[in-house]
């Protein structure tokens, strides 16, 4: 059984068909690479899988059940983390703060525990503590675990993004352009996190416009255009592919 | 640690002075004093629900809602002040809790207009139920705190104005006590982080109906006891005391003092009491809403972000703060 699977999914905007007619699926442990011209849909079927869109028609199947129109909050619950294209982060709080705020669904948050904080509410803050320390640590954040998010560097801020996805504890993530706006030693290094993130269990679906580091990163890749599903294979097919040359570079180069 | 320390000293000269104001002040100014402190646990708890984005217009009805309970509570069950007092609370929780329903789906503008209206059909229902609201004319005669069967507490005589002083004081600093805790909580960042990054803040998991909810009910929680503290000291409520003209002041204390931080609403509830009190003594009462009025426009065009936001605006300021937590040695120092 698959981990994911979208079958025969549709996303209707007034007259425009963003999503038409989409089904693929995604295996434990791979790493799959989303890919497309500007406005092929690729960010809507992102939506509608984390639960920020719900769709026209069709079905959205997580370790075998339904979870097509749910809310985020719940798709996250279930272990589907996202993280968003602009970068998006508490920007008042410190890197650590941002972190921790992502341990949201593992940490005691009923009104009575805050208010009374007994020892045992205490230490289950210092263990979150020491966890999201070590969740940065792992990133290369350590150095810059106190400074307010909003000040950090572009290529930090999209990999404080990747910590905060990371801190719900997710079976699946979903990054939505992860190395946009980072210099090429950043991206090389944020590719090998994906890496090894994979390697540590967590299936990984990305959205990526830098192809070098698609193909580089990616066991399949799925290739969209128009809002239907033009293309899938190894990085090798998928280059070679005519649909896809024609969706890239237009009509007359396939035979080029 | 300094700072710390400079807080704690800050904090009990504050609390000292608080404490000794019934030995200086006359009982009009104790009076005064009493419906600050009041004031004080209403515009806190008004800011504790704005920080998950919405400004309640319904809040100083929901206090009334307080009053009225505590005083029916009082006057027809004769049941004491600690009894009434919790149940004020709790009683408007509830009311906060059906009113937020259908308002934690709106944002923005269309939540000033809302919150407004259900405070209005609020204090509607006071108005045309005569039983057990008194309809227009309200309640009077309502009974002073009352706390017996305890033996020492209940002899002291709480319709004088320096015991019911120190019963709001106490009941006060217990409030801010817990909205302090809830505000910097877990919760508290819960709150601030729903309103700041929605979709990020969905994203980690977080269910923004049900922290909506939270909030109101707990702000409504202490605007209930505000009420109640209310009602037992001025004994006598009616609908239009908890009429737009109360929500426009709470309005003008908060915007004036900042809603950012916890002491900011604080700040502007008290500064506004002592230009208001002051003013009273020079200039006729039909005045005053002006200056408030000049204030609050003042405030929006030259000082967006009230009071709070001055240490920030001048820098010097922050530099004298910081001056005064250095330590003597390193004054000296360039």
């Amino acid at each position: 059984m698959s981990l994911l699977e979208v079958v025969n999914t549709k996303k209707r905007f007034g007259n425009l068909l963003a999503v038409d007619d989409v089904s693929f699926s995604i295996e434990e442990g791979e790493i799959r690479g989303l890919i497309g011209p500007n406005g092929a849909g690729k960010t809507t079927l992102f939506n509608l899988i984390s639960g920020f869109l719900r769709p026209t028609e069709g079905k959205i199947i997580w370790q075998g059940k339904d979870i097509a129109g749910m809310l985020p909050n719940s798709v996250t619950k279930k272990g589907i983390a996202r993280t968003f294209q602009l970068t998006t982060l508490f920007k008042e709080l410190t890197t650590l703060q941002n972190v921790l705020m992502g341990y949201h669904l593992h940490t005691g948050t009923g009104l009575w525990q805050q208010l009374i904080r007994t020892g045992k509410t205490r230490k289950k803050e210092t263990e979150l503590e020491e966890k999201a320390v070590g969740l940065l640590d792992t990133l290369g954040m350590a150095d810059v675990k106190h400074t307010l998010a909003g000040n950090l560097p572009q290529g930090h801020q999209r990999l404080a993004g990747l910590a905060i996805a990371l801190a719900t504890e997710p079976r699946l993530l979903m990054l939505d352009e992860p190395v946009s706006g980072m210099n090429p030693t950043e991206k090389a290094t944020t590719m090998e996190i994906i890496k090894k993130l994979r390697n540590s269990g967590i299936t990984i679906l990305l959205v990526e416009h830098d192809m070098k580091a698609v193909m580089s990163t990616c066991d399949k890749i799925t290739v969209m255009c128009f809002g239907k599903i033009i293309a899938e294979g190894t990085p090798g097919e998928v280059c070679n592919n005519p649909a896809v040359i024609e969706a890239y570079l237009g009509s007359g180069y396939s035979n080029a | 640690m300094q700072k710390n320390g400079l807080r704690v000293a800050g904090l009990g000269i504050l609390l000292a002075l608080l404490v000794s104001v019934p030995f200086f002040a006359g009982t009009y100014y104790i009076h005064i004093m009493t419906l600050l402190l009041i004031n004080i646990i209403l515009v806190s708890s008004f800011r504790l629900v704005t920080t998950t984005g919405g400004w309640n217009l319904s809040h100083v009805p929901l206090m009334g809602l307080g009053g009225y309970t505590s005083a029916i509570l009082a006057k027809s069950f004769g049941m004491p002040f600690w009894v009434t007092l919790p149940l004020a609370g709790l009683g408007v929780a509830a009311a906060g809790l059906v009113f937020s329903l259908p308002l934690r789906r709106i944002k923005g503008f269309a939540f000033f207009i809302a919150s407004f209206a259900a405070g209005e059909a609020l204090r509607l229902t006071w108005t045309r139920l005569i039983v057990p609201f008194g309809g227009h004319r309200g309640l009077y005669f309502i009974p002073p705190a009352d706390f017996s069967p305890f033996p020492v507490l209940e002899s002291i005589d709480f319709t004088q104005s320096t015991p019911y002083y120190f019963l709001t004081l106490i009941v006060t600093l217990v409030c801010l006590l817990i909205m302090y805790r809830v505000d910097t909580s877990r919760i508290g960042r819960t709150f601030k982080a729903l309103y700041s990054q929605e979709n990020l803040s969905k994203s980690i998991g977080v269910d923004i109906p049900r922290y909506k909810t939270l909030a109101f009910v707990i702000g409504a929680f202490f605007a209930g006891i505000a009420g109640c503290l209310y009602a037992h000291e001025l004994r006598s409520i009616d609908p239009s005391s908890f009429g737009f003209t109360y929500t426009l002041y709470l309005l003008v204390w908060i915007i004036f003092g900042g809603a950012h931080s916890f002491v900011g609403p604080i700040i502007g509830a008290t500064t506004l009491t002592i230009i208001h009190t002051a003013l009273q003594e020079v200039v006729a009462s039909e005045w005053i809403p002006l200056v408030y009025g000049a204030l609050l426009v003042v405030t929006l065009v030259f000082l967006h972000g009230g009071i709070e936001s001055l240490p920030e605006r001048f820098p010097r300021l922050k530099n004298l703060e910081t001056l005064l937590k250095r330590k003597p040695s390193e004054k000296a120092a360039p």
